[in-house]
């Protein structure tokens, strides 16, 4: 099908851009397959803290744009403030302004409580752990050029996984059920090969759409200037984005009870859809417009957002999504890239899938490592580094992703959590780094690194557990989101268990 | 494998940006249609051609494919734009 020349290309290419991004590639992935519990995994967080469920009586909307006036701040009238509404996962409402504050413009964001509508001493970054997960996985935590780097990051994963494809196409079917388990490398390589096939639509899936979600900035600048010479209001138009209507202040105000008139007269008009967010132009004014998100579950374009003027409820812009491919195209990779129109299957089966792209990173790595090794004219010194390092950044970041579970359920009255998680996820690979530097041992470091990482994965649901057993915390065992994050915390450890125990068998050999 | 790297990563964003851009200059009514052509299958076209340029045995050849696909859609749109 291909040239031998051609194929020898395409696999030092796989090697070698699989090498380059094998790091963060890890980071991405661990903390992406962990982030589709992003929710469950802020329940867990908050069991420590209060406002743990929503409660049955809720103050409406109006009484939180009264005590957003009564902080005083000066909102211009163009100017978003968005209102995150209370959920099971969220009891609380969120808001979010833009205002000026020790001279500067910035965005500033208050929770009051949904029963009564006290401000609550809690900034949404208290519950850090599962959005640093979270922006791990689409910044890295790398200021002004992360979130572009993942995007280049993820262009380059989809070219290992073409290359891979191509690679094993002749053999594809043939070899699928090869598993050789007396040799350590062909066992590694049929491994590899046996996930990578199996994954691929799921691999391809994340690749697509994650090269979508991170560059998009860079490739609607480049069509913006080809296709509309540089007019972006026609490329706004064209890709069906909701442009900002232009009002200009009545000066006239309308009670605030109108928002609760608006939101019930939304909830009327569509009764199976659960209202998520509400953003406010011109709060109290008369020529106010509000705008809505709607989520309706088990849908593959799960979120619809309409907007409507405050003074008469006139419907000002329909649902997007059904009229435009564009807007379209991009709420269906956001519906595949996330997993949620599927249920709770759907959902751990593509978290099963990130954790195979997990699997085929280490033993990539633990190939390459091998094969450099038996090359004698390698640099000791220089394949050491590269060694530590690639271990540090394969095995290494899950004993980090584990170190901030750890810290943030045994740790959380002691520590601000947004100050701390993000230096131990470093200082952990880094140890990790030195660990394997001192020991200069990949295979042996690699076992010790993935069983470090498996008790340090079981520490805190077995922490649940018996605190739930003991009835110290009965809730422990009643929340289903605290029992979703332990199942996955443990299959985590459980995994990294049966790799490091498969990988210790070859090292005795 | 630097210059594979860069010959897929800059022919690819041409091809992929002129081509859909050129549907647009010639039918302009299709611009959503166009824009979704773009973000899907553009997208994936972006890596084909890399993977592509990195089949490529030497960095003039990895050029050269690059070329290949840029330059026919450079000139269509250059028809495009001018017509």
């Amino acid at each position: 099908m291909f040239s031998k020349d051609t194929l020898k290309n395409l696999t030092h290419a796989h090697t070698w851009l699989g090498l380059i991004i094998s790091g963060a590639l890890m980071i991405i992935f661990v903390c992406g397959s962990l982030s589709f519990y992003r929710a469950e995994i802020h329940q867990w967080d908050r069991f420590h803290n209060f406002h743990k469920t929503l409660p049955t009586e809720q103050i409406p909307v109006s009484h939180i744009i009264d005590k957003l006036q009564g902080l005083g701040y000066d909102i211009r009238f163009n100017d978003r403030v968005s209102i995150d509404l209370p959920s099971e996962n969220k009891p609380f409402y969120t808001v979010f302004f833009l205002a000026t504050q020790d001279g500067k413009r910035q965005y500033l964001n208050y929770s009051f409580a949904a029963d009564d509508g006290r401000l609550l001493d809690l900034d949404r970054n208290q519950f850090f752990l599962a959005d640093m997960l979270y922006r791990m996985h689409y910044h890295l935590y790398i200021p002004s050029i992360g979130f572009e780097l993942v995007g280049i990051i993820t262009l380059i994963f989809f070219v290992v996984l073409l290359t891979g494809l191509l690679i094993h196409l002749k053999k594809i079917i043939s070899h699928y059920y090869q598993y050789r388990i007396h040799k350590a490398k062909d066992k590694y390589l049929d491994g590899h090969i046996l996930i990578g096939v199996t994954a691929f639509p799921y691999t391809f899936m994340y690749a697509l759409t994650g090269v979508y979600f991170n560059l998009a900035l860079l490739f609607q600048a480049s069509f913006g200037f080809a296709a509309f010479n540089g007019d972006f209001t026609e490329l706004d138009k064209a890709l069906g984005k909701p442009g900002a209507i232009p009002q200009t202040a009545t000066g006239l105000t309308l009670p605030t009870q109108q928002y609760d008139a608006l939101l019930s007269h939304i909830k009327t008009r569509y009764p199976t859809h659960q209202l998520t967010y509400l953003f406010s132009y011109g709060m109290t004014d008369k020529a106010a417009h509000v705008e809505v998100i709607l989520r309706q579950g088990g849908s593959l374009h799960e979120y619809h957002r309409l907007r409507f003027a405050l003074d008469d409820f006139t419907q000002l812009s329909g649902d997007i999504i059904k009229h435009n491919p564009a807007q379209a195209s991009a709420a269906t990779f956001e519906a595949l890239h996330y997993g949620t129109f599927g249920g709770d299957l759907m959902r751990f089966l593509m978290f099963l899938m990130g954790l195979a792209c997990c699997y085929l990173i280490l033993t990539g790595n633990l190939l390459w490592l091998e094969k450099r090794a038996k090359n004698r004219q390698q640099s000791k010194l220089g394949l050491r580094f590269v060694s530590a390092m690639t271990l540090a950044l394969s095995s290494g970041v899950l004993i980090s992703v584990a170190m901030c579970f750890v810290i943030t359920r045994f740790l959380p009255e002691y520590f601000t959590m947004q100050t701390i998680l993000v230096p131990v996820f470093h200082l952990s690979w880094f140890f990790a780094m030195l660990h394997a530097l001192v020991k200069n041992a990949p295979r042996k470091v690699m076992v010790q690194q993935l069983m470090m990482a498996a008790l340090l994965f079981i520490l805190a649901p077995a922490y649940d557990l018996f605190n739930g057993m003991l009835t110290i915390q009965p809730l422990l065992l009643a929340d289903k989101a605290i029992w979703w994050v332990n199942g996955m915390l443990t299959i985590m450890a459980i995994l990294c268990l049966v790799i490091a125990k498969q990988y210790r068998k070859s090292t005795t050999k | 494998m630097w210059h594979k790297t860069f010959a897929g990563f800059s022919c690819g964003l041409i091809t992929i940006t002129l081509l859909p851009s050129s549907l647009i200059h010639f039918y302009y009514d299709l611009r959503a249609l166009s824009a979704a052509l773009f973000m899907t299958v553009g997208l994936t076209g972006w890596a084909c051609i890399m993977t592509y340029c990195y089949g490529a045995g030497s960095p003039k050849a990895a050029w050269l494919r690059g070329l290949y696909c840029a330059a026919p859609s450079v000139l269509i749109y250059l028809i495009a734009f001018f017509t």
